[in-house]
């Protein structure tokens, strides 16, 4: 799946970096694991505002057609 | 014959009574009236025969739109159950609305209490939204405001939702067939999570396509969760009534669906934030630790350093004590050395004084010493004369004196005895 159709994505992402700064802020971790979760950290919150910043056409009209379902864009008062 | 006791005969005509009647619509005349403390309402329905028990929880009485008062004749919209301490049944109150309103609100307290006869409108039935839908659908007009408002807020609040919109007309005779067709749409499209059904306030008569029974029925069952949003300025809708979220407003409607973008856009930055404290905490507990380490791996070269010390120490208090010893024996030595050279002249001269001393004892016992002071020696024939009787008449006499020798005659011997063979002191 393309990672730019998901919206789930945001809260994995937020909760994985959610744990990996707990994880980080307990002091019980090796120093390269502490790396490795300060890099983690750093991928997941870029991720999150990857998501939060994702502008995109993002309204579509259904409606049923000649061969079912069809979509069309509709203008997004948002972006406008 | 069954036997029951006085609770279990209760509960069983209350089980039977709750199976019946889960939702009653009742006419008649509140007769008594009492609101309590606490907010509840405890009414007496009566009509010309009977009277009935009733209680609407004061959540029910607050949110009515209309409350009756003694002598209203009304309709009451509710179920029935056992008051256990009593053992009579009462009404429990959802709705009370006027009586003699006419045909379209006995009508729909009828709708809706078959709505709840059937268990539609359970509270338990009501299902949470997912937080972070990635399909909304959204059933409205489409030239309508409502739409403009959802996915203005939508878009200012979660941009990566996708909004699926189904258009439907929201009001008129067509309007509750359109919207089924709308919702059955977005049904069978499958990706929305989200089923909310919108529109902008309007008059009761605006809003009759969302007290339609069946498409509250077919949105009762719907497999995704259903927000209504159709105006509450008039009156909660069977649309409101089966729906799992109820809001006021298109825009509560996209603030309820979606998730807060800016707050959450915030709190991945705390996030963030925590993650660099968090880091920099970690390299610096490090460091410490490091420093300390190093501190700790100096510490045998500074006791080297000081057990050096101390052995230099040690090494020349020995030297001094040693220097000192000697120094004090060499000085010992030279003392008795001293003492050795003070000594030997002080012998000579004691040595010395006694001969001279020795000499003068000599001298002074020395013969020649007497002789010096006048005294003379006799001798005869070489013996030395003490008594007369040792000198025979005539013999010749040697007389010594200091300065030389005298030779004189005995005139007269002498007749005193004397010790022959002593002899005078000295040679």
């Amino acid at each position: 799946m393309n990672p730019s159709d998901t919206t789930d994505g945001f809260e994995e992402s937020l909760n994985a970096l959610e744990e990996r700064v707990r994880k980080l802020e307990s002091g019980e971790t090796s120093l390269d694991e502490a790396l490795a979760l300060y890099e983690q950290g750093v991928a997941l919150a870029r991720r999150c505002h990857e998501h939060l910043d994702r502008a995109e056409q993002r309204v579509a009209a259904l409606s049923r057609g000649a061969h079912g379902i069809e979509e069309q864009p509709l203008e997004d008062p948002s972006q406008g | 014959m069954q036997r029951y006791s006085v609770t279990g005969l209760v509960q069983e005509v209350d089980a039977l009574l709750r199976a019946r009647f889960p939702g009653v619509v009742v006419e008649g005349e509140i007769a008594e009236l009492n609101v309590a403390g606490s907010g509840h309402a405890f009414l007496q329905l009566t009509d010309e025969q009977s009277r009935v028990s009733a209680v609407a929880w004061s959540t029910v009485w607050r949110a009515l739109r209309h409350r009756p008062k003694v002598g209203d004749k009304v309709l009451v919209t509710g179920r029935l159950s056992i008051y256990g301490a009593r053992g009579t049944f009462q009404l429990y109150v959802r709705d009370i609305r006027p009586a003699g309103l006419g045909g379209l609100a006995r009508e729909l307290a009828e709708r809706r209490a078959r709505l709840e006869a059937e268990g539609l409108l359970d509270s338990r039935r009501k299902r949470p939204l997912p937080a972070f839908p990635q399909h909304v659908g959204v059933v409205t007009a489409l030239t309508g405001a409502a739409l403009q408002d959802f996915l203005r807020v939508s878009g200012e609040r979660w941009p990566a939702t996708r909004v699926l919109v189904a258009g439907a007309l929201v009001q008129g005779r067509q309007a509750p067939a359109d919207i089924l067709r709308a919702v059955e749409l977005l049904l069978e499209d499958g990706r929305a999570e989200i089923l909310v059904i919108t529109r902008g306030g309007g008059s009761a008569q605006d809003l009759m396509a969302f007290q339609d029974e069946q498409l509250a029925r077919i949105l009762a069952h719907s497999p995704i969760p259903m927000v209504s949003a159709v105006g509450h300025e008039i009156d909660t809708t069977l649309c409101d009534l089966v729906a799992d979220v109820v809001v006021p407003t298109p825009t509560a409607a996209a603030v309820r669906t979606l998730p807060d973008g800016p707050a959450l856009s915030a709190r991945v930055e705390d996030w963030q934030l925590r993650l660099e404290h968090a880091w920099l905490r970690t390299l610096r507990q490090r460091r410490e630790r490091v420093g300390s380490l190093a501190d700790r791996l100096q510490h045998p070269e500074r006791r080297l350093a000081r057990i050096r010390l101390s052995a230099q120490q040690a090494q020349e208090r020995l030297e001094r004590l040693l220097g000192a010893r000697v120094g004090r024996a060499r000085q010992a030595v030279s003392a008795l050395e001293r003492r050795l050279h003070a000594l030997i002249p002080h012998r000579l001269q004691r040595s010395r004084r006694q001969l001279v001393a020795a000499q003068a004892t000599l001298d002074a016992l020395s013969p020649l010493a007497v002789l010096e002071r006048g005294f003379a020696v006799v001798s005869v024939e070489e013996r030395i004369i003490r008594a007369p009787d040792q000198v025979p008449f005539g013999a010749t006499l040697q007389i010594r004196l200091a300065e030389g020798m005298l030779r004189a005659r005995a005139l007269r011997g002498s007749s005193t005895p004397g010790r022959e063979d002593e002899d005078g002191q000295g040679t």
